[in-house]
């Protein structure tokens, strides 16, 4: 087939997933969509083979994949023209309760031919706890609402018994507007999709995707081709079950690289835990790719392909892929985990390519009722989570970015917005001094922050990582570990509550003080190599402190005095 | 007094339009940019017309009414990293707001760890905190610490730090605590530019107004010097007229105002660029158009609606927020310099990388191996090697050819040619996909369009880009090279003002809204007077940014104060709810609405500008035959024999049909089969797709 008309239509595939984007930022209500851009979206062939997407958040990514294929499967010949489905359910494919698949089948002439699908985090999915991020659920059931492959509309007729039944089991109305945006968005790429069959034909737009995928199996091979053959090992410690705060649990990995194909096997990795840290399926399918294309420099379509180059195998019962029916809330943000342990394994064959550890996220949400509105209020406190990103050959990590899942792409919420939106008063938001792990190229800074809390019977949960030693975000190749994770709640009785990594914490009145500190990233590389220029720069804005510029790096400074002409000196 | 000059100091050109206003007459000049003291271009420029009209530059600034300019000073100031050494006076505990720019590393750089963030405009040791707050009300919580604010003053003075940003906390809600640290700073250090973030934009928002107002401090004396120094120099040669500068709005201000508010003028250049533009298209006889510029390396579009530049509410530079009005130009790495590559899988990508003008592209000879968009466009025939800037630099064909061959036709075993049109084809497709950024996605569609086309490259491509767009008719304005600064010209006196007032809507009353912006609307008049527009032609506009409660983006509303003045709540209403369901698709009338921001804009006429207007052609097309070269045909896909027409002679009133080229000193037109063009009393090519 010819290259250029190839070429010509894989910019028009992608061109599709912009618009299908642009419609949801544009029309959905929570802020997690339009300002977080907590969503992803992908057109798929008639079979459920995913062609082309676009990540607004990387995680959910390739994890939307097997939710797709179940719902072809699971339909099989009862699909028409006009119908949209709904899903979540973790043991059909998808990865966290959370997030919702809006998927629409796209017919030519009759014909079906294709499909759009739309992922997004949903404000609430119901459940014992607003927000859904339940630290006591011992099943899925006790976690939110289970879509399994759900038709919501058929023949472009809503099927109201059906929205009543979902949308009467989540807390907020919020979600049927977001839903609502979503099938939106599968319209515009449904649309789109049928103005390229009429110019092209089905048959030329299929044999195009064909050679699509052979040109980025190409590209996937040669960036594997660069890496040694050989067997790649590391291990990595998560803790806290929501049950036992000091237990341990290790994700392995064995990556073999063979020629043109590369293999992940989780063998090893802890068993599978009595409540919500377990990760479906999908959750390290998308870790993986996340790390893969960290580690290539190159610009390659995200399609179905890439899995002709590369396994991943989870033993099942184990902690990332978990049996029915267990809980697995907390899954998506094993992901820091996952990325990070590849990371490790590869640094040594591929120096130059690897990221040291980002800070694992630890993150709150906190739900209650304003006392001036009587308006309920529930909040992602996504500011006070934004840990920094590790460092890397040649560039230092990014500060104050927040989960790897994410990869920068999630907006912090302005202080005065902040205020604005919900009863609490924010007193402190500032990077963290000393929180950056030490480097050639250093970690990102992490974040402190501290509000007060101007309502009463608030209630926060805490789902996260990275309070002890061995969760910081990990140093690579000399570079030390970056900060660690906290959260203090200080009552207005003086007395301080140091929560755990998954907590449930209620009842907090007014006048309580929450302080938060996200660590920073990893290190990369032996911190006596690092730039003296650098360090001296940041000793004096107040970014390390002198201990710690000394400690690390052996820069000291004479004279403390703020002015200009202070006298720096090296050793 | 008998000239007007409009002056637009590019990246590499300074184009200038000069208009006799007794007679409506107007020549256009083009120089090179000083790009260590633009103003020693703009005196070239102005020697060049002085030139000829055979006369000194004393004898035509002194006939000189009026002087409107376009600058990048600042612009390049903020984008390099060069402005003057600032400090960043906030609430204590929210230093670091303006450096971590909300925590976003770069949407297009999701899975790229070695992307780092430009710094930030004030490093973190001349980010000092105060001790005081207001909260969301204006209530005051912490009073200001003045013996803490002095010790910074002293602090700063001692750092020789020559701006000054101050922005606190809910300052919209209540500016007393600003206002009390900026009288102690300007005490402490006179000679510093100081800025108060409610004094350039009172808006909710800590980092996008700390943002603002810290690169209207950054940008601020060397903006002051760059005019003062323009100034001098003028009134060096007798000039004693009026200098305006134009604005990022796309509307232009007197110098003074400007020189307090340097960040209105960060995107001053391009923003000229729609106001020409739509003025060629309503010449024309249409009321809006979408207007495109393709230069080397950047490809530009914006629209014009009902006449007006389409204005966005904010925007970035350098990863920079900037909240003030600004004209909505879409920018895409796409330009005749655009580098063509086959990747690791075998497909061909176009640009974003760009050979820019050093090496530039292969034909250039200049060092390009990579071939590009502007070398496909030679090997197909569309460019002239021999005519290319009316033949004052001669490109190298064969080079062209041998590059396209060796890096694109043999790895992907396909001709030449074939190869060629591919390059031109997917750069075409990366130009629609931007013009749909600045339509489909502000909900527009683009078919009810015309395209106007500038910059050199612009009119080879635009018949294909249209095409892909389904938009029908396309107009190449003859003036196109120095677009920006007939925008100078034509553009209207603009005062914009901009004020945080957060409330439900049901309890918003007309009367206390005009009491809000009422000293804003006097400011603009009083202003709008002093410039010389009289009274009854002075135009207020009333903005009004509401959201459905819930909501997380404002939509603007627009209305002539009229409108409030007569409390015609129930019309705002339905203006509101019109505009959502254009923008997004539906509406939720019915549902609480509530404000956030309302804006005024004062405007009115500088200049009476008209579009110069060409002579009637006394013969028909074919007497401006030159000769016929071989082209491929983009809608025939063959070679075929075009003939090729003397553009820059050509009259009024001729019909070209196509496949045909018509060349001009700076552009060359590329007329496919099914297209074609009549030339218009205007000046301008309006080009018909006849197909389907």
């Amino acid at each position: 087939m010819d290259q250029i008309l190839v070429s010509v239509l894989s910019n028009r595939l992608k061109s599709i997933c912009g618009q299908m984007g642009v419609t949801i930022e544009k029309s959905a209500h929570s802020p997690l969509l339009v300002e977080g851009r907590d969503f992803s979206l992908g057109l798929y062939a008639a079979d459920g083979t995913l062609i082309e997407q676009t990540e607004y958040i990387p995680i959910l990514g390739y994890a939307t994949v097997p939710g797709v294929k179940a719902i072809v499967e699971y339909f099989k010949d009862d699909v028409k023209e006009g119908d949209v489905f709904l899903h979540n359910d973790t043991y059909t494919g998808g990865n966290q309760n959370s997030d919702w698949k809006v998927v629409k089948p796209v017919f030519y002439e009759g014909e079906l031919v294709a499909w759009t699908a739309i992922i997004a985090h949903q404000a609430d999915v119901g459940g014992a706890v607003p927000g859904s991020y339940n630290p006591y659920a011992t099943d899925l059931w006790q976690e939110g609402l289970r879509i399994t492959p759900l038709k919501i509309i058929e023949s472009s007729k809503k099927r109201q018994d059906v929205w009543d039944l979902v949308f009467g089991n989540v807390r907020l109305p919020v979600v049927a507007d977001d839903v609502t945006a979503m099938i939106g968005g599968c319209a515009v790429g449904e649309r789109e999709l049928i103005a390229i069959y009429d110019k092209y034909g089905v048959e030329t737009l299929n044999e195009a995707v064909a050679e699509i995928f052979k040109s980025t199996e190409e590209i996937a091979k040669k960036i594997i081709e660069d890496i040694p053959n050989g067997v790649y090992t590391s291990s990595i410690l998560t803790y806290d079950d929501g049950f036992d705060h000091d237990k341990e649990m290790n994700i392995d990995v064995t990556i073999t690289v063979e020629n043109e194909k590369m293999t992940f096997d989780f063998a090893g990795t802890h068993p599978q835990t009595k409540g919500y840290v377990n990760a479906p399926l999908p959750v390290t399918i998308s870790s993986v790719m996340i790390a893969f294309f960290m580690l290539s420099d190159q610009d390659l379509p995200h399609n179905d392909a890439i899995h002709n180059c590369i396994d991943i195998t989870v033993p099942e019962g184990t902690m990332l892929n978990p049996k029915f029916p267990a809980a697995s809330g907390f899954g998506n943000h094993l992901s820091d985990q996952i990325v990070t342990v590849v990371m490790m394994a590869l640094s040594e064959v591929l120096p130059e390519r690897v990221t040291a550890g980002w800070n694992p996220l630890l993150c709150g949400i906190i739900n209650g009722k304003d006392p001036d509105t009587e308006a309920p209020f529930v909040d992602i406190l996504l500011n006070g989570s934004k840990g920094g990103s590790g460092g890397t050959y040649g560039a230092n990590g990014f500060d104050h970015i927040g989960l790897i899942a994410s990869g920068g792409a999630l907006a912090a919420q302005d202080p005065e917005m902040f205020e604005i939106t919900m009863p609490l008063t924010l007193h402190k938001y500032e990077y963290a001094t000393d929180s950056a792990g030490a480097g050639q190229w250093r970690g990102g800074y992490g974040v402190e922050t501290v509000f007060e809390v101007n309502a009463d019977n608030t209630q926060l949960s805490i789902f996260g990582d990275g309070k002890y030693e061995a969760s910081a975000g990990k140093g690579l190749l000399g570079g030390t570990d970056g900060g660690l994770n906290s959260i203090k709640i200080e009552y207005p009785d003086g007395t301080v509550y140091d929560s755990e990594v998954k907590d449930l914490v209620s009842d907090i009145p007014a006048g309580t003080v929450y302080t938060q500190i996200a660590g920073g990233g990893g290190g990369y590389g032996d911190p006596k190599e690092r730039d003296k220029e650098a360090v001296m720069e940041e000793l004096k804005t107040g970014l390390i402190s002198a201990e710690s510029a000394k400690e690390h790096y052996g820069v000291e400074i004479e004279s403390t005095s703020c002015t200009s002409g202070e006298k720096m000196k090296m050793r | 007094m008998g000239y007007v000059i409009g002056i637009d100091v590019g990246g590499t050109f300074t184009d200038l339009l000069l208009m006799d206003s007794s007679t409506g007459k107007q020549t256009i000049n083009k120089t090179s940019t000083i790009v260590e003291d633009p103003s020693v271009g703009v005196m070239n420029g102005l020697k060049g017309f002085a030139e000829m009209l055979d006369m000194t530059v004393n004898e035509l600034l002194s006939q000189t009414s009026l002087i409107v300019h376009g600058t990048t000073v600042t612009t390049n100031a903020v984008l390099t990293n060069n402005g003057s050494k600032t400090a960043l006076v906030t609430t204590e505990g929210f230093r670091d707001v303006l450096q971590m720019r909300r925590g976003v590393r770069s949407r297009d750089n999701l899975f790229n760890n070695k992307y780092e963030a430009p710094p930030a405009l004030v490093p973190r040791d001349l980010r000092v905190g105060v001790s005081e707050r207001m909260d969301k009300g204006g209530g005051v919580m912490t009073a200001v610490d003045e013996k803490q604010v002095v010790a910074i003053a002293e602090k700063l003075k001692s750092e020789k730090v020559e701006a000054v940003a101050i922005s606190f906390m809910h300052s919209y809600a209540n500016d007393a605590h600003e206002q009390a640290v900026k009288s102690i700073i300007e005490k402490h250090l006179p000679e510093a530019f100081t800025t108060v973030s409610t004094e350039v934009v009172p808006i909710l928002r800590l980092y996008d107004r700390t943002s603002t107002a810290v690169m209207n401090a950054y940008a601020g004396p060397i903006l002051n010097q760059y005019i003062t120094n323009l100034v001098d120099k003028l009134q060096d040669y007798d000039f004693n007229g009026n200098l305006l500068i134009m604005q990022s709005n796309g509307g232009v201000n007197n110098a003074g105002t400007v020189k307090k508010l340097p960040a209105t003028t960060l995107l001053s250049g391009p923003a000229a660029g729609p106001v020409a533009g739509g003025k060629f298209a309503e010449s024309s006889g249409y009321e809006n158009a979408i207007v495109v510029d393709m230069g080397g390396t950047s490809f530009e579009a914006s629209i014009v609606r009902d006449g007006k530049v389409s204005i966005r509410k904010t925007g970035e530079i350098n990863k920079n927020s900037i909240s003030l009005p600004m004209a909505d130009i879409h920018t895409i790495g796409s330009g005749g310099g655009s580098i063509a590559r086959v990747n690791d899988g075998g497909l061909l990508k176009v640009g974003p990388e760009s050979a820019g003008a050093t090496p530039g592209p292969v034909s250039y000879g200049r060092g390009g191996v990579e071939p590009t968009t502007s070398d496909a466009d030679l090997v197909l025939g569309y460019l002239n090697d021999g005519y290319f800037l009316g033949g004052s630099m001669r490109l190298d064909k064969e080079a062209a050819r041998d590059a396209i061959e060796e890096r694109i036709a043999e790895p992907t075993g396909i001709t030449t040619e074939k190869a060629a049109f591919g390059i031109y084809s997917i750069s075409n497709l990366n130009m629609a996909s931007g013009i749909k950024d600045v339509t489909v996605e502000n909900g527009y569609d683009p078919r009810e369009f015309p395209l106007v086309v500038a910059g050199g490259a612009g009119p080879v491509h635009a018949a294909m880009i249209a095409r892909e767009l389904g938009i029908k008719e396309i107009i190449v304005p003859r003036f196109s090279s120095v677009l920006c600064a007939v925008g100078m010209l034509s553009s209207m006196l603009r005062h914009d003002y901009l004020r945080s007032h957060y409330s439900k809507w049901s309890e918003v009353d007309h009367k206390s809204l005009y009491s809000v912006i009422e000293d804003d609307v006097q400011e603009g008049k009083k202003l709008l007077s002093a410039e010389g527009v009289p009274e009854n032609e002075q135009i207020v506009i009333v903005g009004l940014d509401l959201r459905y409660i819930g909501q997380h983006f404002e939509v603007t509303v627009e209305f002539d104060i009229s409108l409030l003045l007569n409390a015609q709540r129930a019309d705002v209403e339905e203006l509101f709810h019109e505009e959502h369901r254009r923008l997004y698709g539906f509406d939720l009338r019915g549902n609480e609405m509530e404000l956030m921001n309302i804006r005024v804009s004062c405007q009115g006429e500088h200049t009476k500008f008209s579009i110069q207007e060409i002579h009637d052609a006394d013969k028909e097309a074919s007497g401006y035959l030159k000769n016929t070269r071989e082209m491929y045909d983009p809608v025939r896909h063959e070679f075929v024999e075009a003939n090729v027409y003397d553009g820059e002679e050509m009259g009024a009133g001729c019909t070209v049909d196509g496949p045909a080229i018509i060349e001009l000193v700076t552009t060359t037109i590329v007329v496919p089969d099914q297209y074609q063009v009549k030339t218009e009393r205007n000046g301008n090519f309006l080009m018909t797709d006849k197909g389907e």
